[in-house]
């Protein structure tokens, strides 16, 4: 086969996906921008208005809230969940009897679909007769008032996602595998214990995909936090202890039909997301040398 | 340095048994190859003596200290791997260094150490670098200096060579072989060539089977083996192995007759040993017919395939003075150069003097 054909069969192969990715992502995202400066509510024909909705944002107290809610849980979660699934990578990448039904329950959260699993922890989180309350109660730690109190509440959001990190811990899982059983049999003779050996060769190996999954969770962990806020929490406890900015982004287009105004929040949020994953591949190219292997 | 001692060893992985009862010597100073086909047990031996793999049965010591239930990391033994199992992400430097820093050795001291070791494996211009910056054989001299660096009793070689390519292996093992002389290190070498094995060793050991046919220098092994195996698995080509009947005072293999080795008290099956240099062509005064089925050329020598009735034996020829393939050729053996063999047990009844 020619060059040519060659290329034209892969580009067949791609359309599929490439009209897809127009049409649903880069379309909408192209229309969202733009609908940024004008002020639309889905009846009348949108008027350009220039900044305008920048300008309201800056000054509304819910969207500052709604921000500051969103960074604080990337800042929690994000930690949170990346040691989650190198600690998991960790426990489960070994053969031993019943790996296999540990491995499916650490990835079996991830697997249920987002409503089911707020629903099932609008259960868990309740103060007064769910389980969680009930577990800590029993074994003599203090309980919470899980969704009655802001903090207790935006740390139930933040513990929920920590159990949906099933593809973070394959990936760290797989990574793990990968390095070489000789570098640890070495390790053993050379005389280095176990945490000499985590820092200087497990975690180094490991690093550049570690920092792979750092960049992919920060991305996702902006977006993640909306079916929570919608099922389980209401955004609340009042006023807006847990609105988040896709919930501020969502009631603002479709419960105030203000899509120019949530529009405008979008790309406030895509900008932050692409300013933090920047730094965050600054960070890392300069510690590049140290790590890739 | 100390030596190695493995006493009584036996190791089984679910039904197979890997080692059997096996004794093992590796006096302090002295490298002895281990060599052994694939599956005969040599490197889990290795790593039994490393401490990586425990024992059903047996006990290991190095000098006077049984450490048997000691962990690796407390035997004082370094050991160089088949894949040299360097760290990608540490310099050469870091990675020969790694043993000392886990002992807590002091920065000045870890230094002067890594710069030594570096020198003796000939890796010093490599400190900086990174192991996928570096060949096949200056990874293997940095895994080397890693091994040399803490100064182990007893060093541990699985196949160290056998990565490398074929004329950088030749350099590399004369290095070894020169570096172990200078610090008169214990090394237990495991190996599947034998050429490495014979030019190596002080000592050869032969596995098979999971237990040692046979121990000693590798002339004595190649001159006096103690049985069929030890002596078809040493030389190249292989020693032609014929079966033959002890008739009066001879040997009778086909229309071959030989004088019986003297103090030979042979058993009812015997077969003779008849190393293929042994193998005269092309006298046409002396000799049986024979026909050249096939020559292979291997430089210098060629490899001459003979059949006369029912025998076959390889010869070994200058590659000037062969024969084609067709060819009638008459065939002799050198009398003063077989080996007889017990046909059923393998044993060694008579080598030449």
């Amino acid at each position: 086969m020619s060059v040519d054909a060659e290329r034209r069969g892969l580009l067949a192969m791609l359309a599929p996906y490439l009209v897809g990715v127009g049409v649903l992502v880069l379309l909408p995202a192209v229309f969202t921008v733009a609908m940024a400066f004008y002020e639309y509510d889905l009846i009348r024909p949108g008027d350009f208005i220039g900044l305008v909705n920048f300008q309201e944002l800056a000054r509304d107290e819910v969207f500052w809230i709604a921000l500051l809610n969103s960074l604080g849980f990337v800042a929690a979660a994000v930690p949170l969940r990346l040691l989650g699934a190198l600690g998991l990578a960790l426990l489960l990448h070994r053969r031993f009897r019943g790996v296999g039904a540990y491995r499916t329950a650490a990835y079996l959260p991830t697997v249920i679909p987002d409503v089911a699993y707020a629903l099932l922890w609008l259960w868990i989180l309740n103060p007064i007769f769910g389980p969680l309350n009930l577990v800590l109660d029993a074994v003599g730690l203090p309980t919470f008032g899980w969704l009655a109190f802001p903090n207790a509440t935006r740390a139930g959001i933040v513990l929920m996602s920590v159990f949906t990190i099933g593809e973070g811990f394959l990936v760290a899982m797989a990574t793990r595998q990968a390095i070489p059983g000789e570098l640890y049999e070495l390790s053993a003779i050379e005389g280095a214990g176990p945490w000499r050996v985590f820092r200087t060769v497990t975690l180094p190996l490991m690093a550049p995909v570690l920092l792979l999954l750092l960049l992919r969770d920060t991305i996702f962990s902006f977006q993640v936090t909306f079916v929570p806020a919608v099922v389980v929490t209401g955004g609340g406890p009042a006023p807006y202890a847990t609105t988040y900015l896709p919930l501020f982004i969502y009631r603002n287009a479709f419960e105030f039909l203000r899509y120019g105004y949530a529009a405008a929040a979008t790309v406030i949020m895509f900008l932050i997301t692409f300013v933090i994953v920047e730094v965050q591949v600054r960070i890392i190219q300069r510690w590049r040398h140290a790590l890739i292997v | 340095m100390s030596g190695l001692h493995l006493d009584g060893i036996h190791k089984s992985f679910g039904d197979v048994d890997v080692l059997h009862e096996l004794d093992l010597d590796v006096p302090d100073g002295t490298l002895l190859t281990l060599l052994g086909p694939s599956g005969s047990g040599k490197t889990t031996l290795l790593r039994i003596a490393a401490g990586l793999e425990r024992p059903d049965r047996g006990r290991i010591g190095m000098d006077d200290r049984d450490v048997t239930d000691v962990p690796p990391a407390r035997r004082n033994v370094a050991m160089v791997f088949q894949g040299f199992a360097l760290f990608p992400h540490m310099t050469v430097a870091e990675n020969i260094g790694f043993g000392l820093a886990a002992r807590k050795t002091p920065r000045a001291e870890i230094r002067r150490r890594v710069e030594e070791a570096a020198l003796l494996a000939g890796c010093q211009h490599l400190l900086d670098r990174r192991p996928g910056e570096l060949s096949g054989g200056e990874q293997q001299r940095a895994a080397l200096a890693r091994g040399l660096a803490r100064r182990p009793g007893v060093f541990l070689l699985d196949e160290p060579l056998s990565n490398l390519d074929a004329p950088v292996r030749a350099g590399m093992r004369a290095d070894l072989m020169r570096l172990q002389r200078r610090i008169e290190g214990t090394m237990l070498y495991v190996t599947h060539d034998q050429a490495e094995a014979l030019t190596m060793g002080d000592l050869v050991a032969v596995l098979d089977r999971g237990t040692v046919q046979q121990v000693g220098p590798p002339e004595e092994l190649y001159r006096r083996p103690s049985n069929r195996l030890v002596a078809t698995f040493l030389g190249t080509p292989g020693m032609n192995v014929l079966p033959a009947v002890v008739d009066g005072g001879q040997l009778r293999l086909g229309p071959f007759r030989l004088p019986l080795p003297r103090g030979v008290q042979p058993g009812p099956r015997v077969e003779v040993g008849i190393r293929p240099a042994a193998v005269r062509i092309g006298d046409p005064a002396r000799g049986e017919p024979a026909t050249v089925e096939l020559v292979e050329v291997a430089g210098e020598d060629a490899y001459v395939h003979l059949r006369a009735g029912e025998i076959r034996v390889v010869a070994a020829v200058p590659a000037r003075a062969r024969p084609q393939a067709g060819d009638q050729a008459r065939v002799a053996f050198d009398p003063d150069d077989v080996y007889v063999f017990d046909a059923d047990t393998g044993a060694t009844l008579g080598y030449p003097a």
